[in-house]
């Protein structure tokens, strides 16, 4: 339907039958003041000075490594950080109360979306830098900001390709911590120093895994419960604290929970989880246990781990391969 | 090449080696492609004289319009980070890529560019 926006009116002709001069709806914005073209045309100058300063600069970094997945076309990051630009984004609207502000944000959020739902990588980095535009430029990247991304073959640093897969756990440690992490965890579980159980509550070896390889002597569990595998949803859920200190006991150098922790999200290992109240934004180097289905049973926060840091097999149940079958011709 | 595309790249503080400077034509858009002009885009978007260009494009262009095309606006150029189509339109990053392919210099879509690994 013709419909026609000006500052002072907005009129939608009817019936639409006798009102489609175009053949199709078309939306005809006539504005004499546009926000975003008057601020382009000032040269993008930063107009949310006043937000507090924790908003400001995660949106800044969030925007920042949005621009980087984008490039590095990795539409998994990009819809993560899509959804925090969006809440901090909110945020920084409410708290500053600007109508031009507003408009302007309003107006590049919605370009923003509509490029990343239609998978216009190009432009979703040209949006998101745009954007960015809008924040003073902080001095410095905290812990509590998204971190630089790495691309996935960045994150783990041992030079030659992913992680080997732990067949003893006699295995050589890497000195980097979080490969060095990853590859006593596997020599742990294989070891039997402690197990984990299927995903959901129950208590039983991992369904599709191998039961040596995640602490399970044929249907007995060895040592205590660190967590659960999901080799359906292909996840690796452990309880910090005790993983760690059962980890230890491998590899002496393994750093404490919190430094770990931070290692990991750095390194876009594991996912973190952003707490937004009314006015400030911080970051917890973990997942809440009831999000990532760990239980009423399980710690408050927990380390999501995806299984694709080990090797194919690491966990996998082992057996013999199926074979193919001949199959004869059915003729009718 | 647009006669509306002045030496732009020349700015207040001559001594500042601006990016638009190495490769204008990708500035141009009679002439490259849209995967350049968004590049040249993002480039002005990170440059340490995008205000002082804004200022300049300002004094060349005292007629200037940032709300609807004009002929006080410059025309088929980035400046500043902002396109203008050959009739002046200020044109945001998605209608320029509406302009790109009303003009024929879209590009390969993303889906090539995924496959033949352009980035």
């Amino acid at each position: 339907m013709p419909l026609s926006v000006t500052a002072a009116r907005s009129v939608c002709a009817e019936p639409f039958e006798l009102a489609c001069r175009y053949g199709r709806p078309v939306l005809h914005v006539d504005r004499t003041f546009h926000p975003v073209g008057q601020w382009a045309h000032q040269g993008f100058p930063a107009i949310t000075a006043a937000a507090p300063e924790s908003i400001t600069r995660g949106l800044y970094f969030a925007l920042t490594e949005l621009t980087a997945a984008a490039d590095a076309l990795d539409d998994q990051v990009v819809a993560d950080l899509m959804a925090e630009v969006g809440v901090l984004g909110e945020l920084l609207v409410r708290t500053q109360l600007d109508a031009e502000l507003a408009s302007i944000a309003l107006e590049l959020w919605g370009q923003l979306q509509h490029a990343a739902g239609a998978g216009d990588h190009q432009l979703v980095a040209v949006h998101a830098v745009t954007m960015r535009r809008l924040l003073p430029r902080p001095e410095r990247r905290d812990r509590q900001d998204t971190p630089a991304y790495l691309s996935v073959g960045a994150r783990l640093r041992l030079g030659d390709g992913p992680l080997p897969e732990v067949v003893d756990d006699d295995v050589p440690i890497p000195a980097d911590p979080a490969a060095g992490f990853l590859i006593a965890l596997a020599a742990v579980l294989l070891a039997g120093r402690a197990h984990v159980v299927e995903a959901g509550g129950s208590i039983r070896c991992p369904i599709g895994a191998a039961p040596a390889r995640v602490g399970w002597l044929g249907a007995a569990p060895l040592g205590p419960k660190i967590g659960m595998l999901s080799m359906a949803e292909q996840v690796l859920v452990v309880d910090p604290y005790r993983c760690v200190q059962l980890v230890r006991a491998v590899s002496p150098e393994t750093p404490d929970v919190s430094v770990l922790g931070t290692v990991l999200v750095q390194r876009w290992l594991m996912d973190s989880t952003l707490l937004v109240d009314e006015l400030t934004v911080r970051r917890e180097a973990a997942v809440s246990a009831i999000a990532a289905g760990y239980g009423e049973q399980g710690p408050a926060w927990v380390w999501s781990l995806p299984l694709s840091h080990w090797a194919p097999e690491q966990f996998r149940r082992s057996g013999p391969r199926p074979r193919l079958q001949a199959v004869p011709n059915i003729v009718d | 090449m647009n006669h509306d595309q002045t030496d732009h790249h020349q700015t207040d503080d001559r001594s500042t080696k601006v990016p638009c400077a190495a490769q204008p034509s990708a500035w141009d858009l009679d002439a490259g492609q849209l995967g350049q002009w968004l590049q040249a885009i993002r480039t002005c978007l990170d440059c340490p004289v995008l205000q002082q260009c804004s200022r300049l494009r300002d004094q060349l262009y005292p007629q200037g319009n940032p709300n609807r095309p004009t002929t006080g606006n410059p025309r088929s150029v980035i400046w500043a980070a902002v396109p203008y189509s050959e009739v002046g339109a200020p044109m945001t990053p998605t209608s320029l890529r509406r302009y790109a392919r009303r003009t024929g210099r879209a590009g390969a879509p993303e889906r090539d560019r995924r496959t033949i690994g352009l980035r």
